[in-house]
């Protein structure tokens, strides 16, 4: 159960920051064999970040659609009542997770076109369905996520839902908290 | 007709709170399957696999993960003091060094909430315990913040450049001037605000006797690491020695050598939460950004690129009208919607458009983000209001009020940018 619970807070985060630790690690390396006249530059390395990258672009969907941080203008929405914002909250959710299942399903067709043709990519060679079947992925669990908080909203619905302006605010309170803390470090 | 559905789906998507990733999903598959034109949904997926596919795009993550861990550092204050140095007895000289504070750390972070909070925790109090109000003191902060997305290294730049193909060095380079203008502006401000209020000059002076007493060496080798980033990446970029891409890259271990050796204002263990956190950061950017290409493929496929450009050039003969009604509408867009997707959806559309009535791209460019970076001090959504509002303690509409006059004199800053293209092209045209 802990472990379940670990795993739908931090799992497609824990991708992401390993992703980002791999581009950051890998694009080092190649900036500084680049300037090293006598050795020759990796050609590996900047294909193998842009893959690295493709793959956050698509696990960031489920990531943000549980974390419920996609950007989005809600002025609109903040001027309705917080029964009707709850209840366009859940539309959204729904049609979130329509168009990722949509995504999904035609996913499933280009990656098995890839396939078929068994294009390798240009410098590593790897065949190029390692790299696209990220987007079956990403929309399948984006699918699932949606709905997930679909019905976590249901669930919660007669809880307080923050406005946008509230959830502003509260970011705006972590963020000055991080810099008091900042502060202290600094002196 | 093709191109009003999608232009009405993705509108009345975005009004309805759908989030901007979805209504470009909306938006693009609304004809493929009620018209069949635009193209078919396996085109749309491989047109977003293609917009992640790209190299100088993974300068975004890079350039966010360099400022989190840079803004950590405690940067802020080093530098303060450097610039207190110089100008902190003259009347107004308090004010006038954050102001320079964060010109020079939006240039390290590249963010304006990072700015505000990490100029604002440190400036707001010392400000107070000379005297300044605090409200007024808030206000500065929330818009000097500000400054931070417009001098490089930027990420709004990054995302133009990749939503237009104009070169990052360029809109990099055009920032630097407009900048500095706004900075100008600000500083004028506060000087006749605090000639006119008087200041507590006995308590201002011996403060600063304190600072001069550490000597112009210390204060110099304390803020030399901070004040080298922006050398190293922009000096690494225009020397040609690594791309807008790897200079993100440079900057991340920079901060983070400086920080963890250096400074050492940072543990190895914080690291997780910082990674964790600039993740959070381009997390709801990361898609919009890739499906961007395909929504771009949309609209010129159903011929709604055109349609906009061939309306703004009948209706408008001249750049000097068509800046005045875009200036106004990215001032609220700015307001209401985050800076990145704005960029990514309009600067493509309306650049071919403007660039037709003789506005260079870059130029456009830079008057695109010092509109939408003044959304983020504009009540009500503006996030440094809120940030600044935290540090100050005080309701952010307080803040708000005394911000007007700022926002002001960033405006006034802004029209000069707007009609007079010498301040964004001068860096351009010489390099």
């Amino acid at each position: 159960m802990k472990a379940l619970k670990w795993l739908d807070d931090h799992f497609e985060e824990s991708i992401l920051v390993i992703l980002l630790v791999v581009i950051s690690c890998v694009s080092l390396i190649q900036v500084i064999i680049r300037n090293i006249p006598w050795i020759p530059s990796l050609q590996w390395a900047e294909e193998f970040c842009r893959f690295c990258w493709i793959w956050s672009v698509f696990i960031s969907l489920p990531y943000t659609i549980r974390k419920g941080n996609m950007l989005r203008v809600s002025v609109l929405l903040d001027l309705l009542s917080g029964f009707l914002r709850k209840v366009i909250n859940i539309l959204v959710d729904l049609v979130t997770t329509g168009s990722m299942a949509l995504l999904a399903v035609y996913s499933v067709t280009v990656v098995k076109n890839v396939m078929s043709s068994g294009e390798a990519s240009p410098a590593m060679l790897w065949p190029m369905w390692i790299v696209y079947i990220v987007m079956l992925i990403g929309f399948a669990l984006g699918t699932v996520r949606g709905l997930q908080q679909a019905v976590i909203h249901v669930i919660h619905f007669r809880e307080k839902e923050l406005t946008t302006l509230e959830q502003t605010m509260q970011d705006a309170a972590e963020e000055a908290e991080l810099a008091k803390g900042e502060k202290g470090a600094g002196e | 007709m093709a191109a009003l559905l999608v232009f009405i789906v993705f509108l009345v998507a975005i009004a309805v709170s759908v989030p901007i990733g979805i209504s470009m999903i909306l938006g693009s598959a609304a004809p493929i399957f009620l018209m069949d034109k635009g193209g078919s949904i396996a085109q749309l997926l491989n047109n977003a696999f293609s917009g992640a596919n790209s190299t100088p795009i993974l300068a975004v993550p890079l350039f966010i993960l360099g400022g989190v861990i840079m803004a950590e550092g405690g940067i802020s204050k080093k530098l303060f003091n450097f610039f207190a140095y110089f100008v902190g007895r003259l009347p107004g000289g308090v004010p006038c060094a954050v102001v320079m504070t964060c010109l020079f750390y939006g240039a390290i972070s590249g963010s304006g909430p990072a700015t505000t909070a990490a100029v604002g925790s440190m400036c707001i109090p010392f400000m107070v315990s000379l005297g300044y109000e605090r409200r007024w003191s808030a206000g500065l902060i929330a818009v000097a913040g500000g400054l931070g997305v417009i001098i490089p290294p930027s990420i709004p730049f990054v995302l133009y450049s990749l939503a237009t193909g104009v070169s990052t060095g360029d809109l990099f380079l055009g920032g630097v001037f407009p900048g500095i203008l706004i900075g100008l502006f600000l500083m004028a401000y506060a000087v006749i605000y605090c000639v006119r209020k008087g200041e507590d000059r006995t308590l201002i002076n011996q403060k600063m006797s304190e600072l001069k007493g550490q000597g112009l060496g210390k204060l110099f080798l304390e803020s030399f690491w901070a004040l080298l980033c922006p050398v190293i990446v922009l000096g690494g970029i225009y020397s040609g020695m690594f791309t807008p891409t790897e200079a993100a890259c440079v900057s991340v271990f920079y901060a983070l050598v400086v920080s963890l050796f250096i400074y050492k204002s940072i543990k190895v263990e914080d690291l997780v939460p910082f990674l964790c956190s600039s993740v959070k950061t381009y997390g709801g950017l990361a898609f919009v950004l890739a499906f961007a290409t395909a929504f771009g493929r949309v609209l010129s496929l159903t011929k709604a690129t055109k349609i906009v450009e061939n309306f703004i050039l009948d209706n408008f003969h001249s750049s000097f009208t068509v800046l005045t009604v875009l200036v106004i509408i990215f001032l609220i867009l700015g307001m209401v919607m985050d800076t990145g997707p704005a960029i990514i959806i309009l600067a493509p559309v309306l650049l071919p458009a403007v660039q037709n009535l003789g506005v260079d791209p870059v130029h456009f460019g830079v008057i695109l983000v010092c509109c939408l970076s003044i959304g983020l001090a504009t009540p009500p959504f503006g996030l440094d209001l809120f940030v600044a509002g935290n540090l100050s303690e005080e309701p952010p509409m307080a803040v708000a009020r005394r911000a007007v006059p700022f926002i002001i004199a960033f405006l006034i800053a802004l029209v000069l940018i707007t009609y007079i293209p010498w301040f964004s092209m001068a860096l351009v045209n010489m390099l």
